[in-house]
């Protein structure tokens, strides 16, 4: 069937009764979407950005990047250039030459500018991560002495944040 | 907190007051924040989820404001609730219809809301009626600045505050101001502002956000670079160009006045008239005639009608606020009559007598 507004595949259906008169309405997703009849997800559509800057900039180092793991969170490259989500704040570090370019495209520059937390904590960030995946490895050995003290510790540093 | 005294209100952002607030309905920014110790929402566990709501609870009941913030848990609420929440403009669809441990901290003047494991772990908000990004600025800074005090954000010198989504990276921050711009789009020279915005790479949108069309004439302008440039930075270039739209908008008007001073007038008697007299309205048909209503006001060719009435009006005709106000929940048909039935008593009430 034929989209009715431009003549493309229609993979949208609505039935709408007036006045007792069935109406039926035949779209393909873009009018569809154009029509609110369904929502777009993700304006930006960064899967289809990223294919394309990592397609265009990387060649080669691609195969590579795709395979690549965060041992933090376990997310692959490859799994965030199709969901356009990453998996934790330490993606931003494993993934820094596919993330360098892509920011770029995004926001035509690659450097944090504004405002930073008074707290100052950008290497806690990654210290806490780190303990957290110490944690799981040691809750799967069943190393139960070790996981109390690493949660004992991961306590403290979300304690020493704050003021009471 | 009980959401059904929200129904009966229209909240501070259709209040219809504030600068430049006959174009400017509303202005609001959002800022993402993530903790350091957790993967991001759509990474975590249902575990970790319970637990990240938990602890981010506990902190925002302790920031020292008041009065304080009351928070909701979606899974606690109805589907209808939740929709009713989305209308007003309070957490996002995503929110709405997420799995998963989650909610939302509001406050009492509907000006903040503090959203919990939406894509990322804090999605801070204030929204204010008119041109008012300065005071929205200063009041979600002050927030963040306690929240900052009470548990690790995930940032780096680098990068900024970290999201999951790259392209809310750096100062998290998305400003909108949302514009109501019949005149523009009835002279089509709406889409050279749109090429223009998009030359600042700022971007516009519908009233309801990410791929909502333009319906009712609003549109939404917002930033969309949010790394490599201060956060006073993003608000000047909004600031900027926000009172160059709205002056082309009134030249706009004054243009169709001047030139067509009846065809208006009839397509805003007629928009009227349609709205006291229908049997049978959908939410896009109202949308549009309270649109040119609206217009009409602002032109002072309609008398008998106030803005904050009319702005109560797009927000109380939504689906959802409508099903509350009736009581009953309505589907298709059912709903557009009780629509019409709606306009024509409020309109009566507040004493309309169109021409």
């Amino acid at each position: 069937m034929k989209c009715e507004a431009c003549g493309q595949l229609a993979t949208v259906h609505q039935t709408t009764l007036v006045e007792g008169q069935k109406r039926e309405l035949h779209l393909c997703r873009p009018c569809a979407e154009e029509r609110r009849l369904i929502q777009t997800n993700n304006e930006l559509n960064l899967p289809a950005i990223l294919q394309h800057v990592i397609g265009q900039h990387l060649g080669p180092e691609m195969d590579e990047l795709a395979r690549q793991r965060c041992p933090i969170c376990g997310i692959r490259f490859m799994e965030f250039r199709a969901q356009g989500r990453l998996g934790c704040s330490n993606d931003y570090e494993c993934f820094r030459i596919g993330l360098d370019s892509l920011l770029y495209r995004i926001h035509r520059s690659t450097r944090h500018t504004g405002k930073v937390p008074r707290q100052g904590v950008p290497t806690v960030v990654f210290e806490v991560a780190l303990l957290r995946q110490r944690l799981r490895a040691a809750v799967e050995a069943e190393e139960y002495h070790e996981a109390a003290r690493l949660r004992d510790l991961l306590r403290q540093r979300e304690a020493g944040h704050e003021s009471e | 907190m009980n959401l059904n005294n929200l129904t009966h209100t229209s909240g501070e952002w259709l209040r219809g007051s504030g600068p430049e607030s006959d174009i400017v309905i509303s202005s609001r920014i959002r800022l993402a924040r993530n903790l350091a110790a957790f993967p991001f929402t759509n990474r975590a566990s249902a575990f970790q989820k319970a637990e990240i709501e938990e602890l981010l609870r506990d902190r925002i009941a302790k920031l020292d404001l008041s009065p304080n913030l009351g928070y909701v848990k979606m899974a606690g609420l109805s589907l209808l609730d939740r929709q009713l929440l989305v209308e007003r403009q309070l957490i996002s669809r995503e929110l709405a219809t997420a799995e998963g441990p989650r909610g939302v901290a509001l406050g009492a003047q509907e000006t903040l809301s503090v959203m919990v494991n939406e894509e990322d772990h804090l999605r801070l908000q204030v929204m204010r009626s008119g041109l008012t990004l300065d005071t929205a600025w200063s009041e979600i800074n002050h927030i963040d600045d306690l929240l900052e005090a009470r548990v690790s954000y995930a940032f780096s010198d680098e990068f900024g505050y970290l999201t999951a989504c790259p392209t809310n990276v750096g100062t998290g921050m998305r400003a909108s101001v949302m514009l109501h711009l019949p005149a523009l789009e009835h002279s089509k020279h709406i889409d050279n502002v749109f090429r223009a915005l998009q030359k600042l790479s700022l971007a516009v949108r519908g009233l309801y956000g990410e791929g909502s069309r333009a319906s009712g004439h609003f549109y939404q302008i917002s930033n969309q670079v949010t790394l490599g440039k201060s956060e006073s930075q993003i608000l000047s270039e909004i600031q900027d160009v926000v009172p160059q739209i709205i002056k082309y908008e009134r030249e706009a008007r004054q243009t169709w006045l001047s030139e067509n001073r009846q065809g208006l007038q009839d397509k805003i008697s007629r928009a009227y008239g349609t709205l006291f007299s229908a049997t049978m309205m959908t939410s896009e048909e109202t949308m549009e005639l309270l649109s040119y209503v609206r217009l009409g006001v602002n032109l002072s060719l309609v008398e008998d009608l106030s803005i904050p009435t009319i702005n109560e009006l797009f927000i109380h005709t939504q689906p959802a606020h409508l099903q509350k106000l009736v009581g009953e929940p309505l589907d298709g048909e059912a709903r557009n009559a009780a629509r019409a039935r709606y306009l024509r008593s409020r309109l009566r009430e507040s004493g309309a007598s169109p021409n």
